[in-house]
């Protein structure tokens, strides 16, 4: 398959197709699957993820926690949060965890330089 | 009632000052345009004096969006516009993404994720400051008066809380909007500890 797969995960409906309109505007032909929450996300480990946009504040797990889950089952992919909580000590324990840290608001830049990541 | 001396008040003020920047710039990429603020105003008063002063301000409903806050310091934060303004924020901040005819279907998800993200960046610099972790709720939409949204209720009527507020404004839209921190007044005396902290390392 030419495409590669993206993860959305965020509780934000709002979110999601904002990352999503401009995921489909530069790839139409890459596969989009949405989460509103981790324990959502971790049902699709089957489906082989080559890029996760996760959000940090969520209902149940964080966003670190479930990064940490999936890079543990896709070491390959890469894992970016994007995230309105820009603490310093979250930001910290992203890149301790060796995933790419964006800050909301979401722009159009913002999103593609996350997907540059895997083009 | 509580009392702070001129430079802890002042101290406050500029915390809010660089927290209220720093969401104030997070809209300003939102809309693509200049957002003006006022001096932040604060205040130590009870929860349903703080209310009463929230509604004269005000000549309409209000509706917005409300964070719990937790860990350095605990309240609530909230994030305010006139009611009949929303769906005009909501159509400038989402642009073409939704159809018109979806944009009422939207309205309170939206403005959650604006209010998480506004909230979210005035809440991060105030951490930040600190050099401590605060912890927010996720984002509720509300709407009303100021003693339905500063839940004020018999029990809780005489509760001290400090009131942070700073107005904002977008000039093209004749937008104007509040954001409050609300702190619960056990939590008062430990955030005073924590700017002294600040204070005496300057």
């Amino acid at each position: 398959m030419d495409g590669k797969k993206v993860l959305i995960v965020d509780d934000s409906r709002v979110s999601r197709m904002l990352i999503k309109s401009v995921v489909v505007d530069r790839h139409p032909e890459w596969g989009i699957v949405e989460s509103g929450s981790g324990d959502e996300a971790l049902t699709h480990v089957d489906e082989g993820i080559d890029l996760m946009i996760i959000d940090f504040n969520m209902p149940g797990m964080d966003g670190i926690t479930l990064a940490e889950k999936m890079k543990d089952l896709y070491p390959a992919a890469y894992i970016s949060m994007l995230t309105a909580n820009v603490q310093e000590s979250i930001q910290q324990r992203a890149n301790e965890l060796g995933i790419g840290f964006e800050k909301k608001p979401i722009t159009e830049d913002k999103i593609a330089n996350i997907i540059s990541q895997v083009e | 009632m509580f009392e702070i001396t001129e430079l802890q008040r002042d101290y406050i003020t500029e915390v809010l000052n660089i927290s209220m920047g720093s969401a104030a710039s997070v809209l300003s990429e939102m809309v693509s345009e200049e957002v003006g603020l006022s001096v932040p105003e604060v205040d130590f008063l009870p929860r349903s004096i703080a209310a009463e002063k929230f509604d004269q301000s005000n000549v309409s409903t209000m509706s917005g969006v409300t964070q719990s806050i937790s860990g350095a310091i605990y309240g609530d934060a909230l994030l305010m516009f006139p009611e009949e303004k929303t769906l005009s924020i909501v159509r400038i901040l989402l642009g073409e993404t939704v159809p018109v005819e979806s944009l009422t279907e939207m309205e309170q998800e939206a403005m959650c994720e604006i209010g998480n993200i506004i909230l979210n960046s005035v809440v991060s610099s105030v951490a930040d400051i600190l050099k401590k972790e605060i912890v927010s709720s996720l984002p509720r939409f509300i709407k009303g008066t100021g003693i339905e949204v500063f839940s004020v209720e018999a029990s809780n009527n005489d509760d001290l809380v400090m009131f942070l507020k700073v107005d904002f404004g977008l000039e093209s839209q004749s937008i104007n909007g509040y954001v409050t921190l609300i702190l619960n007044v056990d939590s008062l005396q430990d955030f005073i500890d924590q700017l002294d902290e600040q204070i005496n390392a300057l």
